[in-house]
């Protein structure tokens, strides 16, 4: 199966761009499953269809969903939501807003990753189609995972045999009832199953992800930053789409200024994105909505190009050894980050890499686990972080 | 008066815009003022083509930026957070001081962010603070926050004092595992006390006051009515609406007069939603806003809209409404638990039983007040709920729901 995710800041037509590239897709013999983890679900919309948390078909060979949190929730940890609730009845003068509150922090990427695992486990279709939320949001679906694995591989043994040996006693001395089995049954499959993820979604045979901009500078500087970001994270980006470019006949009048502003943009977004494959659609004369409208705009989109292909598949990561001086390096490829920006530390076998406002922590590749990090520096984009037996640094 | 401002909308509307526009003008009015963001893909620094960053930074005379960064917060300035929460978990029996000093536990982002921003304010350095809000669903979630906590720490933290003391000596003997003290167990009721502070200081009108910015697409609409659904729910005060990217009369071609033509249909649906709101309409400009001269003229384009501003239906506002004072509502809806449902209050001046219609459609209920409709989304928990009845007094509906009987709600163990 192929896996395609749509990605971009909000109001860039993500959703509209995603839907046109599944229609194309399924009109051209294949079985596509187009899936929107946006919790603001415009999908439905776009294919003037009421979509559902089921597939719904479309036409033959497209089926269509939106992610209903509440629901998929309950199937990944009910167990444990239903634990909470029992914590929290004890004091049940809680408003609507209790309820509503039972949402877990993370919730919301969680429903999207399993979800999308599920599809693919499933295996009923060729491609998988992805709208996903806005940039801060996609951010934070990516790290999920890792974020959660370190927790649980850390914390959740001791918690385990901690209740197995206490539980009875708190129970009996307090009010606070113990924990079931289930709920770290549950915990450990939901963990299992995150990593089978992401090995999916780092896979560039199976995965790619695609940025889907405008021609407008601050949208752009933002997609920029997201291509830095994913590659952070060791996802791969083969495509960026440009969208809502201004025909000639609109920048007339009012505005006519917005032709050099326009014309700029575009030339910066052919520099940005190196190795990567453009895409462009003019801004519509209306809203694109319903399938024969998206299918205008596939063909505007991609011509005779199939979306489903593998435009890149550049690794983020690539390991090195220079046999003279002993060193290894770790190569990331991290465009338009300052030195400045940057901060990278070893802590056991992990690597905590900083970029601006990003952290991600990562199990170093078992060749420099036991090595040191001596320094890096910062070419072309990418960052060389240089590794040293211990003995070597003195 | 209010000093604290959130900006908040649906991605991608402009909301840096009109943040940066706020900012401006209150520091023009020779009050030092900072203009936070707390999304997490940041735009300041691209609006004002500066390079912003995770400390505050002065651009022009009484005017500071700063970009929130959680990791750097975390590490820097709330360290202490990470200890009580270590210290918290060493009681259940995990080895906090495995994870590390860096480590982010999910969700946590935004508590940093909101302690950020109440020590900012407490601090007293500056008479207001514009914030810069993340696209509606992490805003809500980032105002949810204190709740949730709250929620969860009025319940775990007497219980995990309860559970350290029985068990200190236990552990000792048994395990060799150290318990966390009594200090450690004040430091975290201290950081909940804090957001429950915060969480006053935002639901207070005299204190902070939100705004949503919205653009005539069908999409937004929809998002941006069910984001104030949310935020009166949760009692945040909601005084104003900007209607952002509106095209001019004349738009230059057919081309956008076509795209006008769709606006003014989204417009007219916006203003019914928000009746009850200042509402702004701010032109769509023929270049991007970028650099301070930039945000200098739509400040000050907003300064003169807002002089021609209709003020909010059935209030009398001020004969000059300026932006940092303008009326706000707190009344218009509200929720309260019943034995087996929830019952909704909401403002309706001078509807009778007569002329009042509601159906339940999908996720909202239409109201029909002879010509005016209405639809009020629903929270998710009312999702499958029955109207059981409709009653009208003192200038207000009440709607009497009823949860389903095959709701999700398991009896647990």
């Amino acid at each position: 199966m192929r896996i395609l995710i749509y990605t971009g800041k909000g109001g860039v037509g993500k959703t509209s761009i995603a839907a046109a590239t599944a229609v194309r897709i399924a009109r051209t013999g294949r079985k596509v499953l187009l899936m929107s983890t946006d919790q603001a679900h415009s999908l439905g919309d776009s294919l003037c269809r009421n979509l559902g948390p089921e597939p719904q078909e479309i036409f033959p060979g497209l089926e269509a969903l939106e992610i209903d949190q509440t629901r998929e929730s309950r199937r990944a940890w009910g167990a444990l939501q239903d634990y909470l609730r029992q914590l929290i009845a004890r004091k049940a003068e809680g408003g609507i807003e209790a309820d509503e509150v039972l949402l877990f922090p993370g919730l919301e990427e969680l429903c999207s990753l399993i979800r999308i695992l599920e599809a693919y486990e499933e295996d009923r279709h060729d491609v998988l189609v992805v709208d996903c939320a806005p940039t801060g949001e996609t951010l934070s679906l990516l790290r999920y995972p890792e974020q959660l694995s370190v927790l649980a591989d850390r914390l959740l043994p001791m918690i385990r045999g901690f209740t197995g040996v206490f539980g009875g006693l708190i129970t009996r001395r307090t009010t606070v009832p113990k924990p079931r089995d289930l709920v770290f049954a549950e915990f450990d499959t939901l963990i299992r199953r995150l990593n089978v993820l992401q090995k999916i979604l780092r896979d560039r045979d199976i995965t790619s992800m695609r940025i889907v901009t405008t021609p407008e500078r601050i949208v752009l500087q933002e997609a920029r930053r997201s291509f830095t970001w994913i590659n952070q994270y060791d996802f791969g980006v083969d495509a960026v789409c440009i969208n809502k470019i201004y025909p000639e006949e609109a920048m007339k009048g009012y505005f006519d200024g917005w032709r050099e502003m326009q014309r700029e943009s575009l030339q910066l977004a052919a520099e940005s994105f190196p190795g990567r494959r453009h895409f462009f659609l003019l801004l519509q004369p209306e809203e694109i909505r319903g399938v024969p409208a998206l299918e205008k705009a596939a063909q505007e989109l991609y011509g005779k190009e199939d979306p489903a292909e593998i435009f890149c598949c550049a690794a983020a990561f690539r390991e090195e050894y220079d046999p003279h001086s002993g060193i290894r390096t770790l190569a990331v490829f991290l465009p338009y980050a300052g030195p400045e920006e940057i901060r990278a530390e070893k802590e056991g076998d992990d690597l905590i890499l900083y970029v601006r406002n990003e952290v991600r922590r990562l199990r170093l590749p078992d060749l420099f686990c036991r090595r040191s990090l001596s320094g890096w520096t910062l070419e072309d984009g990418e960052l060389r972080l240089q590794f040293v037996n211990s003995y070597q640094k003195t | 008066m209010a000093d604290l401002f959130i900006i908040t909308g649906k991605g991608g509307v402009g909301k840096t815009s009109v943040a940066a526009a706020h900012a401006v003008s209150s520091a023009e009015e020779g009050r030092p003022t900072l203009l936070v963001s707390a999304d997490m893909a940041h735009n300041l620094g691209d609006i004002f083509q500066v390079q912003a960053g995770g400390h505050v930074q002065e651009i022009a005379p009484g005017l500071s930026l700063l970009e929130l960064d959680p990791y750097l917060l975390m590490r820097e300035e709330y360290p202490n957070v990470n200890r009580a929460v270590a210290s918290l978990s060493q009681s259940a029996g995990a080895a906090w001081d495995k994870v590390g000093d860096s480590y982010m536990i999910p969700g946590f982002e935004n508590l940093f962010c909101l302690l950020k921003i109440r020590d900012l304010y407490r601090s007293g350095t500056y008479d207001r603070i514009i914030v810069d809000c993340a696209p509606t669903g992490e805003t809500l979630s980032l105002l949810k926050l204190p709740e949730l906590l709250t929620w969860y720490v009025e319940k775990f933290s007497p219980v995990g004092r309860m559970i350290t003391r029985i068990l200190t000596p236990a552990a000792k003997i048994r395990y060799r595992m150290d318990l966390p003290d009594g200090a450690a167990m004040d430091e975290l009721g201290q950081l909940f006390r804090d957001l429950v502070e915060l969480q006053d200081l935002l639901k207070d009108p005299e204190t902070c006051r939100v705004r949503l910015v919205a653009i005539p697409e069908r999409m937004v609409v929809e998002e941006t009515r069910r984001s104030y659904m949310y935020l009166n729910l949760y009692g945040y005060p909601v005084d104003a609406v900007f209607f952002n990217r509106i095209l001019p009369e004349d738009p230059g071609s057919s081309f956008m007069e076509n795209w006008q033509r769709i606006q003014a249909g989204y417009l007219e649906e916006l203003e019914n939603v928000f009746a009850d709101l200042v509402r702004i309409r701010i032109p769509w400009y023929p270049a991007e806003i970028r650099g301070l001269e930039a945000v200098r003229r739509l400040s000050g384009e907003i300064a003169g809209l807002l002089r021609q501003e209709r003020p909010p239906a059935q209030t009398t506002a001020d004969p000059a409404p300026d932006l940092f004072h303008l009326p706000v509502r707190t009344d218009s809806e509200s929720y309260e638990k019943t034995a087996d449902g929830y019952c909704l209050t909401i403002r309706i001046p001078g509807g009778e039983r007569e002329e009042v219609q509601t159906a339940l459609h999908g996720t909202d209920l239409d109201i029909r007040i002879r010509n005016f409709q209405r639809s009020i989304p629903l929270p998710g928990v009312l999702r499958g709920a029955s109207v059981r009845s409709v009653r009208i007094r003192d200038g207000k509906m009440i709607v009497e729901f009823r949860k389903s009987e095959s709701g999700e709600r398991k009896s647990g163990g």
